[in-house]
């Protein structure tokens, strides 16, 4: 079942941060939320898991309405998974194993570690460690891995791969998109990232100014750089080369350039 | 929920206590606890309660807010009566039940240390509602710096209140931000027994301490490398000057003196 917003509002005192947003996220649906810093989009993705609760407006989670009285928050945070930014600062367990099953057990669920661990391609031989001794990328891993282990029909990310190297950037999205039948929710400052994705939707001030699929998006450069938004660079590329068609990446680029030689 | 937890936040002003040198109020504050332990008698605690009362006046601060940080010390004013009340030995005033008995002396001192509580504490936090916690932790160094000689390290102590200060804020928003991503975990902080409720804090808490030490290296670093080493040699960007209004502070505490050993 998808996740419901209609006409959202949310203030941090005197401040807006969302002003009327409605949108609707269906099953299994790839989502990239982009906008400037300050846009709203964390604001906006905390309450698909009743972090936050509407002020105004409504959310509804898999048919559950996260602003009623007696709404289940906790099933609809065993729904939503959410990822927060630099994630590895939550880990607090003496083990990756207990810190992964940390969630499960929360929710009463039979914590599957080592599956968990596999989705983020964590070696097992990890699970007896202390999370502290690890790198910084392993722990973002055991981070995730501890939201995945809730086994999320919705998996919200804020900027998963922030501060990784690019190698393990496009490693860990690999294995996120792989995920099936879960609804990936991707909040990034990176185009590239967002191009992978089914649809974006652009935040800004407060508000949802685009929701449009990748390709239509990225085409017109005038538009993004309203929103302090830039396309990926194969993209640019392609603009500056007086080639304007639809590409997204770097593959596309390269066929596009050697069809016209 | 932490919003009303900091007791004694500076709220800016621009009253004639706010105008003060750091240097005066910390210096009269320390008379003003001095002579309130050692004032004994009723005409005494008045002229003190007097002196409070003036100075709040003066200071303009708004009053509901001064009164809501009065609240948390309200239950331990309270014990300190009731127990004063029936633990002093003396001519019985009172009997509850037969058995418990309240002396007359029992009800005067626990009055006396009820009243002598509140002005302790509504005292300091006058020092702190009127000053920037920056000039006080200032002021602070430069009162402890006659100390010097007698190995008491007044630049350090300065600087860690003042780093201590600054962090407060940045540690709120960190425990914000944990307490939510392990909610989003499915930990409950708020229902529970006691017990559970102990325990749920240990997600918490680890990830805080992690935190504040890797905040404190970095500063460290960061100090470092802006050729940060101690209080030797240092100068001073802001500088104070006592004025007139300092001399008239000092003058006025002086009269509360004179009064109170005048009543004695």
């Amino acid at each position: 079942m998808p996740i419901e917003v209609e006409d959202l509002r949310f203030s941090y005192g005197a401040a807006d941060a969302l002003g009327g947003v409605s949108l609707c996220i269906g099953d299994g649906e790839r989502v990239a939320i982009v906008g400037a810093t300050g846009s709203g989009k964390t604001t906006l993705v905390q309450h698909f898991n009743a972090l936050l609760k509407p002020q105004r407006g409504r959310v509804v989670v898999d048919g559950i309405d996260i602003g009623a009285r007696k709404a289940d928050l906790r099933e609809v945070r065993r729904r939503v998974g959410l990822v927060f930014q630099f994630p590895e600062y939550q880990l607090f367990e003496e083990t990756v194993e207990a810190d992964i099953a940390f969630g499960p057990k929360n929710f009463g669920m039979e914590p599957r570690v080592e599956e968990a661990m596999a989705m983020v391609g964590l070696p097992t031989a990890l699970a007896s460690r202390s999370p502290f001794s690890l790198s910084g990328g392993q722990m973002r891993r055991v981070a995730i891995a501890g939201v995945l282990a809730t086994r999320p029909r919705h998996l919200v990310l804020d900027e998963p791969t922030a501060g990784l190297d690019p190698e393990g950037r496009e490693e860990l999205l690999a294995r996120l998109l792989d995920l099936e039948r879960t609804t990936i929710i991707l909040v990034t400052h990176r185009m590239e990232e967002a191009a992978r994705m089914d649809r974006v939707l652009v935040m800004a001030s407060g508000g949802l100014v685009a929701d449009e699929r990748p390709r239509t998006l990225f085409a017109e450069e005038g538009r993004l750089a309203r929103w302090a938004l830039r396309a990926p660079d194969p993209v640019r590329l392609m603009h500056l080369l007086g080639l304007a068609g639809s590409v997204l990446t770097v593959d596309e680029a390269v066929d596009q350039v050697l069809a016209r030689v | 929920m932490f919003k009303a937890a900091v007791i004694g936040q500076y709220i800016a002003g621009d009253s004639p206590i706010h105008r003060l040198d750091a240097r005066t109020k910390i210096l009269i504050l320390l008379a003003y606890v001095i002579a309130l332990f050692l004032a004994w008698t009723w005409a005494g605690q008045a002229a003190l309660v007097a002196f409070a009362v003036g100075c709040l006046l003066c200071a303009r601060l708004p009053v509901r807010s001064v009164i809501r940080g009065l609240r948390p010390i309200l239950w331990l004013v309270a014990i300190t009566l009731v127990l004063n009340a029936l633990m002093t030995p003396g001519p019985v005033a009172y009997r509850i039940l037969g058995f418990i008995t309240i002396s007359r002396p029992g009800i005067d001192f626990g009055l006396q240390m009820a009243v002598r509580l509140l002005l302790l504490f509504m005292a300091s936090s006058l020092l702190t509602l009127t000053t920037p916690p920056v000039e006080l932790t200032d002021g602070m160094e430069s009162v402890l710096n006659p100390f010097r000689r007698l190995g008491v390290p007044a630049h350090d102590i300065a600087m860690m209140m003042t780093i201590a200060l600054r962090f407060i804020p940045t540690l709120m928003t960190e425990t914000e931000r944990i307490m939510r991503a392990q909610a989003a975990r499915g930990a409950d902080f708020e229902h529970g027994s006691l017990g559970q409720r102990m325990r749920a804090m240990v997600p918490l808490l680890v990830p805080l301490f992690v935190s504040a030490f890797r905040r404190a290296d970095e500063l460290a670093t960061a100090m470092e490398a802006r050729a940060y080493r101690g209080g030797e040699g240092r100068t001073r960007w802001r500088q104070r000057h006592l004025g007139a209004a300092d001399a008239m502070a000092g003058a006025a505490m002086l009269a509360l003196v004179a009064v109170l050993v005048v009543v004695r």
